[in-house]
């Protein structure tokens, strides 16, 4: 069977940032492979060169918004956070 | 031989009321994590807005620059983890930048230079980071804050014009009134590549990005150690390779921050959230006739009035003292006023720590000062005198001069009489004068003023000095 | 025991105005009506909320039709103070601070909303099996799917709990299910219901939509949730009529095509015999139905994985375990937070959808595949506003197949996007589109009428649609008589 490199599949692991067991990456290394022979078929589509990109199917639209909204209180800015004290979300230090 | 190719990108905070993509009031400055809505956070299910005033700004500073505007616009996505990025992607400019291929000019000793703008795009400032000894703390006020991104394309070839062209955008944008682009306070940030090449080669070197210059005196520092450091290698013939530097304050040095690996995988694609933005030809050209007046054309005006370039530079840079000084330009002399408000009244306020905005002066003693220096009524150490009590008091300026005892003697029988005598009382300064010697004159208006305790009107006074000399 | 939520909207709003029912009795029926199914169509019921709520309208004037009915809602919609999970471990506990739109716009009308419904994990799936909290069964035979990826709100309308339920449809999430179960489900024009507080699986394709037990209950419900959103920009400008009001118009002018494509052998034969019969029930009618092709409607699929999945890639990075969502226990750096709070968050088939979606716009491959993929979805797009001109309506089976068993899916990356054969080109062009029933197969599982129409013509739907299914009269409440 054809499949895709595991170093590859890691590479893609690490750009979606999912822990990967030993046993996935094999899955993986299958499935991207065959999703990228199907997705082939685009590749060779015949349209006509003038086309726009898509991007999102509306239409005729004035885009912008200009909305007054009351900021959240910071009982809500915290509700869901894993760590945070009463005026921060904290983190692991970030090294830069 | 080596010659160095530099290319700046700059990030721009806007003031604009509101955030870029959410209804958040743009002040990252206020209490941590107050200015914050469900889109700022990433919030699960939440939708990006579209600023109306950033497009605008965005669009003022893409014309200001001489680009061409992208009519049929869209946004991108940036894909990458951070923990100061909560959507896990940035929504900024790939394929359609606000504008793209404009220009500014600089001059560099003298010598005048148009340096491309490749792109100017649109994006989102991240959280602001504070960091402990073992944690992180984030502030999402920052989160949503509009940012243009400038990036020039790879015409700078030294530090010199590095400096200038990171001034003239600076310029630029405080004209437009877009930006506090202040570098220091962050609201303007700094990030040079540099690479060198042969001279007479096509072919550019591997260029190293310094990122984040806290200072326009630090960018000129980096980019020379840059240019050494590269050069050095390169004649021990060492690879450089692609790398991100950061310049360190105290060593003065750039220091090496990451390798690039295999270049970011950014993951980029077009933001399906927000649809295609159109920007017609006629708002284009009514923002373009709304522009104010940039500082190129306050230059070119300054220069045929006559004035140095040390007073253009000094009212250029700031702002509000240029548009104070713009108010009397056509109603007096206008290079002894821009001597006033460039010298002693910025020097008062400097020592002070006021801006002009802060002091009272009308605008009827401004114009009498300016006068009475220009009629040689008012001398410019009795200027030194008259001034701070003119911004500290209400007093009129006949008021002060009369109180200080700074009154001129413009009697012309008073001052005949005191400069006869002097003029008796020095017969070789005569001879002198009759010999053509230039000395004598100023010898003798030395001894009036002496004798006037600097009260003597320097123009009558000099006039009668003359017309006693030419009856001896 | 009442039987109040078997009658039609239209007689329980008689009964409310009339005093004979509060809407406690209706709210008390359906927690009764819970305890007796084993459906596992709910996540979180809202009980004390909603009862709370019903006693509270008992003083209030009874001033629309939908005032007082109980709705349910897919667990990926956005309500404040009640947990929403997406059917994923990753948000067991995440409590929203604010109100998706379409449920602002509920709770205005005093409709009372009793619970969120199950459905496969941020909407990836067609079985309703990958959520997190265990499948939905099918109320027509609990050994089959109810179809996914709305499968709770599927399975609640269908066995009477709700009358009124929504889902969600970005490939087909309304209508498959609709179709196993034997509902009305509308897909509305993308951009004709705000999706602000909608969970976002592939944002250009999402919608909003109404679940219902007939065509006029489906209306209503769209009438409601309709509309420019200031917090969507995304949404359409475009004026919402009333859409009762197209129903049992004269249908006789009407020009409606078949795409050759939807009547293939790849869909079963019972399906299609079922969707020739109506077409020639419409012939008499003087409706003309013609066969036609469209083009590029055969690369729906390959631009579905590059443009779904790329874009669940992105929308799912929010998921870190910083702001909200699930934590890991131990983690000693932000690398370790994210990638173990995911990989521990979400489930298989949500990892693998976002693996691919991350492969798909990593390096090379975004402007290879994904840029190509956006000019031929314009082109696809192109190509149904080619049908447009000539047609009012487009018909064709929902699906390829009736409700399936639970459990036989197999792992199968590619496979188990071919469901979505015919529901997904209608998603790449945002068109509207719904699914209506028209018949059993021989194990009596429903069988689903695709009518898709115009941009902003759900009108033209519901004419057809409330013609057909006055005209078929199906009994179509699994636990005995049909009502409503």
């Amino acid at each position: 069977m054809e499949k895709m490199s595991q170093e590859k599949v890691l590479h893609v692991a690490k750009l979606a940032k999912l822990e990967v067991k030993e046993e996935e990456i094999e899955k993986y290394s299958v499935q991207l492979y065959d999703i990228l022979s199907e997705i082939e078929k685009i590749v060779k589509v015949d349209i006509a060169p003038e086309l726009n990109i898509l991007i999102s199917p509306t239409f005729n639209h004035d885009c912008y918004r200009d909305i007054d909204k009351m900021p959240l209180s910071k009982e809500e800015v915290f509700k869901n956070a894993g760590s945070h004290d009463d005026d921060y979300i904290i983190v692991p230090k970030v090294i830069e | 031989m080596l010659v160095p190719t530099i290319g700046i990108e700059i990030h721009v905070e806007l003031k604009s009321k509101k955030k870029v993509f959410s209804p958040s009031i743009n002040n990252f400055n206020d209490d941590a994590n107050t200015n914050v809505d469900v889109i700022d956070m990433g919030y699960p299910g939440s939708l990006p807005l579209l600023n109306k005033e950033v497009v605008n700004m965005a669009l003022q500073a893409a014309l200001a620059f001489n680009c061409q505007i992208n009519q049929l616009m869209h946004f991108d996505r940036k894909n990458y983890f951070y923990p100061d990025l909560p959507k896990g992607y940035q929504i900024t400019q790939k394929d359609t930048p606000i504008g793209f291929d404009g220009y500014v000019e600089i001059e560099v000793d003298g010598l005048k230079k148009k340096i491309g703008i490749e792109r100017i795009h649109i994006e989102e400032d991240t959280c602001k980071s504070i960091h402990s000894n073992d944690k992180t703390y984030l502030n999402f006020n920052r989160a949503g804050v509009p940012l243009i991104e400038i990036v020039s394309k790879p015409e700078i070839t030294n530090e010199k014009e590095a400096v200038a062209y990171i001034e003239a955008i600076r310029e630029i944008l405080l004209y437009l009134g877009i930006s506090d682009v202040k570098i220091e306070e962050g609201s303007m940030r700094c990030d040079a590549n540099v690479s060198l090449k042969e001279e007479d080669s096509s072919v550019f070197g591997t260029k190293v990005e310094v990122k984040n210059i806290g200072s326009i005196s630090n960018v000129a520092l980096s980019i020379s150690y840059e240019i050494e450091r590269q050069k050095a290698l390169l004649m021990s013939n060492e690879t450089i390779y692609e790398q991100t530097r950061r310049f360190d304050d105290k060593t003065r040095q750039t220091i090496l921050m990451r390798t690039k690996e295999t270049g970011n995988d950014y993951r980029y694609f077009p933001e399906p959230d927000i649809p295609y933005v159109n920007i017609s030809e006629d708002h284009i050209s009514s923002v373009k006739n709304n522009l104010p007046v940039l500082p190129n054309e306050y230059r070119i005006e300054y220069q045929a009035l006559g004035l140095n370039n040390n007073y253009i530079k000094t009212l250029i840079g700031n702002i509000e003292l240029n548009s104070y000084y713009r108010k009397f330009i056509s109603k007096i002399n206008p290079i002894i006023c821009a001597n006033i408000i460039t010298g002693e009244l910025l020097s008062y306020l400097n020592k002070n720590k006021l801006t002009i905005k802060d002091i009272v002066l009308s605008d009827e003693e401004l114009i009498k000062l300016v006068n009475m220096i220009e009629e040689g009524t008012l001398s410019s150490k009795q200027l030194k005198e008259v001034l701070p009590i003119l911004l500290e008091t209400d007093d009129l300026l006949e008021d002060i001069l009369e109180k200080q005892g700074i009154k001129q003697i413009s009697n012309e029988t008073q001052l005949n009489g005191i400069i006869s005598k002097i003029v008796n009382a020095n017969p070789s300064s005569i001879k002198d004068y009759k010999e053509g010697k230039d000395r004598a004159i100023k010898y003798l208006m030395g001894q009036i003023m002496k004798e006037t305790k600097g009260q003597a009107n320097p123009k009558l006074a000099n006039d009668i000095l003359v017309a006693i000399l030419k009856e001896q | 025991m009442s039987k109040y939520l078997d009658l039609s909207i239209i007689d329980i709003n008689k009964k409310l105005k009339a005093k004979e029912i509060k809407p406690i009795d209706l709210i008390n029926e359906v927690f009764e009506r819970i305890g007796f199914n084993n459906l596992n169509a709910f996540i979180t019921l809202n009980k004390e909320e909603a009862i709370k709520q019903a006693l509270a309208l008992e003083n209030k004037e009874v001033d629309n039709l939908l005032f007082g009915i109980p709705i349910a809602i897919k667990d990926n919609i956005v309500t404040k103070n009640l947990k929403t999970t997406c059917a994923s471990h990753m948000l067991d506990n995440f409590i929203p601070v604010y109100d998706a739109t379409v449920v602002k716009k509920i709770k205005e009308k005093n409709m009372i909303i009793i619970g969120k419904t199950n459905m496969d994990e941020f909407a990836m799936g067609s079985t309703g099996e990958t959520s997190y909290y265990k499948p939905a069964v099918n109320p027509w035979n609990n050994k089959k799917v109810p179809g996914g990826s709305s499968s709770g709100s599927a399975a609640a309308v269908c066995s009477r709990i709700v009358p009124l339920a929504l889902g969600s449809d970005t490939g087909g999430s309304i209508r498959q299910p609709a179709s196993f179960c034997g509902l009305v489900g509308l897909k509305p024009t993308y951009g004709r219901v705000s999706r602000y507080g909608l969970i976002a699986f592939a944002s250009s394709l999402d919608q909003i939509g109404p679940m219902t037990r007939n065509v006029y209950e489906n209306a209503a419900l769209l009438n409601i949730i309709s509309g420019e959103d200031d917090n969507d920009l995304t949404s359409s400008s475009n004026k919402v009529p009333d859409f009762t009001s197209y129903m049992h118009q004269d249908i006789k002018d009407l020009k409606v095509a078949i795409p050759n494509y939807y009547m293939s052998d790849q869909i079963d034969k019972d399906v299609r015999d079922n969707v020739t019969k109506i077409a020639s029930m419409l012939t008499k009618q003087g409706v003309t139905i013609d066969y036609i092709d469209i083009d590029y409607l055969e690369y729906a699929i390959p631009l579905y994985q590059v443009i779904a999945l790329g874009e669940a890639s992105s929308n799912l990075a929010r998921f870190d375990g910083i702001r909200y969502g699930h934590v890991t226990d131990s983690f000693t750096n932000t690398e370790e937070l994210y990638q173990k709070s995911r990989a521990e968050g979400f489930g298989r088939e949500v990892k693998r959808r976002i693996m691919i979606g991350s492969y798909i716009l990593s390096g090379e491959n975004a402007d290879t595949y994904y840029d190509k993929a956006l000019k031929v979805r314009e082109a696809l797009t192109n190509s149904f506003k080619q049908v447009f001109t000539k047609y009012d309506l487009i018909i064709g089976p929902t699906n390829t197949n009736v409700a399936y068993d639970l459990g036989i899916k197999s792992d199968d990356a590619l496979k188990s996007f071919y469901d979505d054969l015919l529901t997904i080109p209608v998603n790449m062009a945002g068109l509207p589109a719904m699914s209506l029933p028209i018949g059993f197969n021989n194990e009596h599982l429903p069988i689903g009428l695709h009518i898709v129409g115009n941009y902003y013509d759900e009108g033209a739907i519901y004419k057809l649609a409330s013609y057909i299914e006055k005209e078929l009269d199906l009994s179509l409440n699994p636990g005995g008589d049909d009502l409503c």
